[in-house]
């Protein structure tokens, strides 16, 4: 399965923002299991006022999007791979419907990641799936539409 | 009106300036957020806010999306959606109480950001079901449509000695 190394090798994601810690479960190229400790020490932490409750903690909504949606890149980036392609541009999240938010993550917590693909359309993907922290269920997301764009085209109204 | 420069602006000023225009530490955040979500914040009525914020390509975390073509990454779209919506029921409900996204009912992105792009936020903010917000976002940037966003919002009550968010009832996906 996939280490660090191996993911930030086969995804454009960098430090700081390459939110999986590696791969626990993958059936290509439609479903994938993945796996990420959320640190204190994280830039999201970095200067926070010393008087604050657990809840200003709670690990942002954005990336904990953001840390589930790489796994769709993981698994799409192996399907363009397998099809012995390249990536023509910059993957962007365009759009999500029905993300549940249950509760807050936070630091010490790791997050395990579910990501199914739901259909590929082109240079489109559909995605849904969960996170847990354990075995609680802390997200749902109902589906998630990621593109991939190049460079120059920065706009994609009326995508899919 | 209640902007954040009479309200709340140290905690929304731009990072690195003061009103004199020198160079100042950024003020103390009262949230876990990727960056400075927002530069500066406004409530124009009982259920409007705006929010602007310009991007930086020092802003944190974008150095690794991507290294060879910075895009600043759709989500943090959200964080700016959620900060001027904790602006709004700090003005309309008191300090005692934040809002804290429970479900993003739509979110759709439209024109990638990226440094130098300035994002201007319109929220409209209803009550909901108990304890709820129900926020419709429009994000623009030059005057494109950047993002529209559905999210509904719990408020909870804000103490250093209450709360654990761990322990949060699951909100009903509308």
């Amino acid at each position: 399965m996939h280490d660090y190394a191996a993911i930030r090798r086969l995804i454009p994601h960098a430090h700081p923002i390459l939110l999986v810690d590696k791969v626990l479960e993958m059936e290509p190229y439609e479903r994938i299991v993945t796996s990420k400790t959320v640190s204190g020490s994280e830039p999201c932490y970095a200067g926070l006022a010393p008087d604050l409750g657990s809840r200003a903690f709670a690990y942002p909504a954005s990336l904990l999007m953001e840390s589930w949606g790489q796994g769709g890149a993981i698994l799409w980036m192996e399907r363009i791979r397998a099809q012995r392609r390249e990536r023509s541009g910059a993957l962007i999240l365009a759009a999500t419907r029905k993300v549940a938010l249950h509760r807050a993550v936070m630091p010490g917590d790791t997050l395990r990641h579910v990501v199914r693909v739901d259909q590929y359309v082109g240079d489109n993907v559909f995605l849904s799936g969960e996170s847990y922290v354990g075995d609680e269920l802390v997200a749902e997301v109902g589906s998630a539409i990621a593109v991939m764009r190049p460079a120059e085209l920065v706009s994609w109204e009326g995508a899919a | 009106m209640t902007s954040a420069s009479s309200a709340s602006g140290a905690a929304l000023a731009a990072p690195g300036t003061d009103p004199a225009g020198g160079t100042a530490a950024p003020p103390p955040r009262r949230r876990a957020a990727p960056h400075n979500p927002v530069d500066s914040a406004s409530v124009l009525s009982s259920t409007e806010v705006v929010a602007r914020k310009a991007v930086r390509a020092d802003d944190a975390y974008l150095e690794g999306h991507y290294p060879d073509m910075t895009v600043y990454p759709g989500v943090f779209l959200i964080e700016s959606v959620h900060e001027a919506v904790i602006h709004f029921v700090r003005q309309v409900r008191g300090e005692g109480v934040v809002p804290e996204p429970a479900v993003l009912e739509s979110v759709r992105f439209t024109t990638a950001l990226r440094p130098g792009d300035v994002l201007d936020v319109h929220c409209e903010c209803r009550p909901g079901e108990g304890d709820t917000l129900l926020v419709t976002a429009l994000c623009t940037s030059g005057g494109a449509r950047a993002a529209q966003m559905k999210i509904q919002f719990r408020l909870v009550a804000d103490t250093a000695e209450t709360g654990d968010p761990c322990t949060t009832t699951r909100p009903s996906a509308a």
